[in-house]
């Protein structure tokens, strides 16, 4: 089930405008770490250049876990626990293989192909992350209230989706229109699949019987 | 100077060699139905230890899948404190993936030597292990795995009390085969269970007892079940163990297991005994 309310709490003809998405689950409890892009009509400008982001590794965890780029950015992985890492993917937007590794690795990962790539590490396997990469520079995470800000949107038609890496239905559900001229309210309820992630309790060494 | 250098030379080592000892701590109760592996009812000495160990790891810096690492155990038996002991081990190990992703299969090559001190010096003994293991995780919840492991015990002080015969029955040997597969059903909780087989030598320990007697290749006293008890070792006995339990993860760091293992052995000359062991234990690894 996905539903969509749209609001506008102003309507001028501001240049710029901030956008606030809350994301719900059909309870009404927010849903965090879910992904919105806005992507304007006429295109996503040029004019916007990646940066380098980064993804770290901090208890044995992908820190953030779901994170937002735009399509061309490098993105680092420091590792800031001390056992090794090795983070790959072979998601078909983006393939690499960071063989183990503490530190940070020399070289950021470039990521070129919009779409979804989800992260492993070959050590830790209970260690999933997912990197959105977004063809618009216009997308924020929800946080854990369920409400992710894209900010200065210019005003104009915009395509809006939300991606969770437990999304029960297709992205293209989500998709709806919205001409944006003021600081303006969305709300998704989203269908979120259980999540079945691998333990990562230790296991007893045990002693020797005879 | 001396730390200065030090600190430019570990800032001048390759990322790769910087990472650091692997600690785990864990604590628990054993209880086992037959802790004197004997076959007859009078002779069977139900008993519970009380373990605490830890354990430490880390990768060579040369080879990333190459392993060492040390351990140390205490047990403390309620009943046979004699048996209560302190060990160490020195272990390595090979270990990685055949591939890339949580479905490809792994493998773990350990060994491991070390010392296991008991308040009775008949069991005091040099132990040495070494396994080899494959294993697969078929999807996020369901993780099986086979493989071999050899152990050897050498009693380190020779107590004959009968010509003729050995006065080590606590060096031992043997084989076995083993697979095991774990489930987990939640976040948190997941089923383990396991089989084996165990084919070499076994001691047990009794009172008097001619058909025993008869059949073993090493005897002597084994002070730490009671003055009258006779520690055998048996050889060519095989064992068969089936083991089911339950871990449920405390947090990022933490678990407790609970299993539940019968172990039957059969000695041959119709020396049969069976084992029921009951563990908990809380491991932890910051």
């Amino acid at each position: 089930m996905m539903r969509v309310l749209l609001s506008f709490a102003f309507a001028h003809a501001a240049a710029a405008a901030d956008l606030e998405a809350i994301v719900k689950n059909p309870a009404g409890a927010p849903v965090a770490e879910a992904v919105v892009v806005a992507v304007p009509d006429a295109g996503a400008p040029k004019t916007a250049k990646p940066k380098l982001e980064q993804v770290e590794q901090i208890d044995e965890e992908f820190v953030p876990r779901v994170k937002a780029v735009l399509v061309g950015s490098p993105v680092s992985f420091p590792n800031r626990d001390s056992v090794r890492h090795h983070v790959y993917s072979f998601s078909p937007a983006k393939h690499f293989d960071l063989p183990l590794y503490v530190g940070t690795p020399a070289k950021p990962v470039i990521f070129d192909t919009p779409g979804i790539v989800t992260i492993g590490c070959n050590i830790h396997d209970w260690m999933v992350g997912y990197i959105y990469v977004s063809e618009s520079p216009y997308y924020a995470t929800t946080d854990a209230n369920g409400v992710a800000r894209l900010a200065a949107l210019p005003a104009g038609g915009y395509t809006l989706r939300v991606w969770h890496p437990q999304l029960a239905a297709p992205e293209e559900t989500t998709h709806r229109h919205a001409e944006v001229s003021g600081p303006a309210r969305m709300e998704w309820v989203l269908s979120l699949k259980p999540e079945v992630r691998i333990r990562r309790a230790p296991a007893p060494r045990g002693g020797g019987r005879y | 100077m001396v730390r200065l250098r030090v600190a430019l030379f570990a800032a001048a080592l390759p990322l790769s060699v910087q990472a650091q000892w692997s600690p785990q701590l864990e604590g628990g109760v054993v209880h086992d139905s037959n802790f004197s592996r004997a076959q007859h009812a009078e002779d069977r000495i139900a008993d519970t230890a009380v373990m605490l160990g830890a354990a430490t790891e880390r990768a060579l810096p040369t080879a990333a899948d190459l392993i060492v690492g040390a351990a140390a155990r205490l047990a403390r038996y309620v009943h046979s404190d004699g048996a209560s002991y302190a060990a160490a081990d020195l272990t390595g190990a090979w270990r990685g993936k055949l591939g890339l992703g949580l479905t490809a299969p792994w493998y773990a090559v350990r060994g491991s030597a070390g010392v296991e001190n008991a308040r009775e010096e008949v069991r005091d003994a040099l132990r040495y292990a070494f396994s080899a293991a494959a294993g697969r995780r078929s999807d996020p919840r369901l993780e099986g795995s086979a493989g071999f492991a050899y152990d050897r015990r050498v009693q380190r002080a020779d107590l004959p009390m009968v010509p003729g015969f050995g006065g080590k029955p606590f060096s031992l040997q043997g084989r076995t085969l083993f697979a095991r597969a774990s489930y987990a059903i939640g976040d948190d909780v997941a089923l383990l269970g396991s089989a084996s087989v165990r084919k070499g030598d076994v001691e047990s320990s009794t009172r008097r007892n001619f058909t025993i007697f008869s059949a073993s290749n090493a005897i002597s006293t084994d002070p730490a079940l009671g003055p009258d008890f006779i520690a055998y070792r048996l050889s060519g006995a095989r064992s068969a163990t089936l083991s089911a339990g339950v871990s449920w993860q405390l947090g990022r760091h933490a678990a407790l297991e609970a299993t539940a293992a019968r172990a039957d052995t059969a000695a041959g000359e119709g020396l049969d005994y069976v084992n029921r062991i009951y563990a908990v234990t809380l491991v932890y690894r910051p």
